[in-house]
């Protein structure tokens, strides 16, 4: 995935800073360890969230998805038995509306080479490598409030679209999508625009003083 | 070649952080912060704990290197990756990382390499001691060490 900027450098340089209000978020905290936990509660709880939700594995988090409507679910991608990845894949085919759409962190300490494609493939908007720091968090937690981006649903993958950018389909591929354009531009098929044409199309006035 | 849907759905946690009150992103990072000083030594004990579990572990694992053995080794060093950095360790959870590096190695290589654990088990150990007391050029060269351990075990069993 690629890197987001950050929420802070975003921020306008002049003016009130932008306000964040986390109070009434329901937030799911997904993580076996109980110092793990105790670290997230603590971030999540500076950020103003009052009483996160807590399990401390993939049936609890389950459990909590099927009865309270969730704003954001941070999962350790390490659980015992159904593992983060999993956990995800499954919220994002249960058709439990609104959860199968929550915003959906996960936090990994390390990523075993045999899980970097379910890492990837899992559908969540976003995955933060351990460890972690109250900056980073709330950089991407408001970067996944701010994103915009539709979801895909297809046979390999449900989940937020992985084109951060408008840059085509992946390399040496037609791509998928109906709006999928190729990669090299062709002859024209309709003769050019004259200057008129785009003189028309831009419009230019003279600039207010 | 599957058809691809794409969906449009209201982002519920923009709609909930939009409203009145709330903090900046600096506001947000000193509660945390302060938070979580609050619980830095129950963090440092916690690295001790870890540290001690996976002493006995590596003893443990000279006699069996099991696939359960070596997992749960695995686990209790990507526990101290998360732990370490709040108690102010980061150099500890940066050698965490190296021993769940190398215990990947040995799962994608079917390899194994006790003296190599053990190394690593020594540097936490190190690290763990010297705190603050070890510089910063040293701490970089115990740590480089360690990932020359992985290296080598992977171009070995490669």
């Amino acid at each position: 995935m690629t890197e987001p900027a950050s929420a802070a450098n975003q921020a306008p340089s002049t003016g009130p800073k932008p306000r964040y209000n986390l109070e009434n978020a329901k937030v799911l905290l997904v993580e076996p360890n109980q110092h793990g936990l105790e670290i997230l509660v603590q971030i999540f709880s500076g950020f103003g969230v009052r009483n996160p939700l807590r399990a401390a594995n993939a049936e609890e988090a389950m459990a909590i998805v099927k009865k309270t409507e969730l704003d954001l679910i941070v999962c350790e991608a390490q659980l015992e038995g159904t593992d983060g990845y999993d956990f995800v894949h499954w919220l994002r085919r249960c058709k439990i509306e609104p959860n199968t759409y929550a915003a959906t962190i996960i936090i990994c300490g390390h990523t075993q080479i045999s899980k970097v494609q379910k890492a990837r493939d899992c559908g969540a908007n976003f995955i933060v490598a351990k460890p972690l720091t109250p900056k980073v968090m709330i950089d991407r937690v408001v970067w996944v409030a701010r994103e915009n981006r539709a979801f895909i649903e297809c046979e390999s993958y449900f989940g937020p679209d992985r084109r951060f950018h408008s840059i085509g389909p992946p390399p040496n591929t037609e791509g998928r999508r109906a709006d999928d354009l190729p990669l090299e531009v062709g002859d024209a098929v309709e003769p050019n625009l004259s200057q008129d044409d785009i003189d028309q199309m831009l419009q230019p006035k003279r600039k207010s003083k | 070649m599957s058809a691809v849907k794409r969906i449009r759905v209201p982002n519920r946690l923009a709609a909930v952080v939009r409203k009145p009150g709330g903090k900046t992103i600096a506001e947000a990072v000193a509660g945390a912060e302060a938070n979580l000083e609050a619980i830095r030594d129950d963090c440092v004990a916690a690295v001790d704990a870890l540290l001690a579990a996976m002493g006995e572990l590596t003893t443990v694992l000279k006699a069996m290197p099991t696939a359960e053995n070596q997992t749960r080794l695995y686990e209790l060093a990507d526990e101290m990756i998360g732990v370490a950095p709040i108690a102010h360790m980061p150099a500890v959870g940066a050698a965490a990382f190296s021993v769940c590096e190398l215990i990947d190695a040995f799962a994608e290589t079917a390899a194994w390499n006790w003296e190599a654990v053990a190394v690593h088990l020594n540097g936490l150990k190190l690290l763990r001691a010297m705190g603050d007391q070890i510089d910063e050029a040293a701490r970089e060269q115990v740590l480089d060490g360690l990932r020359a351990v992985v290296r080598r075990v992977g171009a070995a069993e490669a």
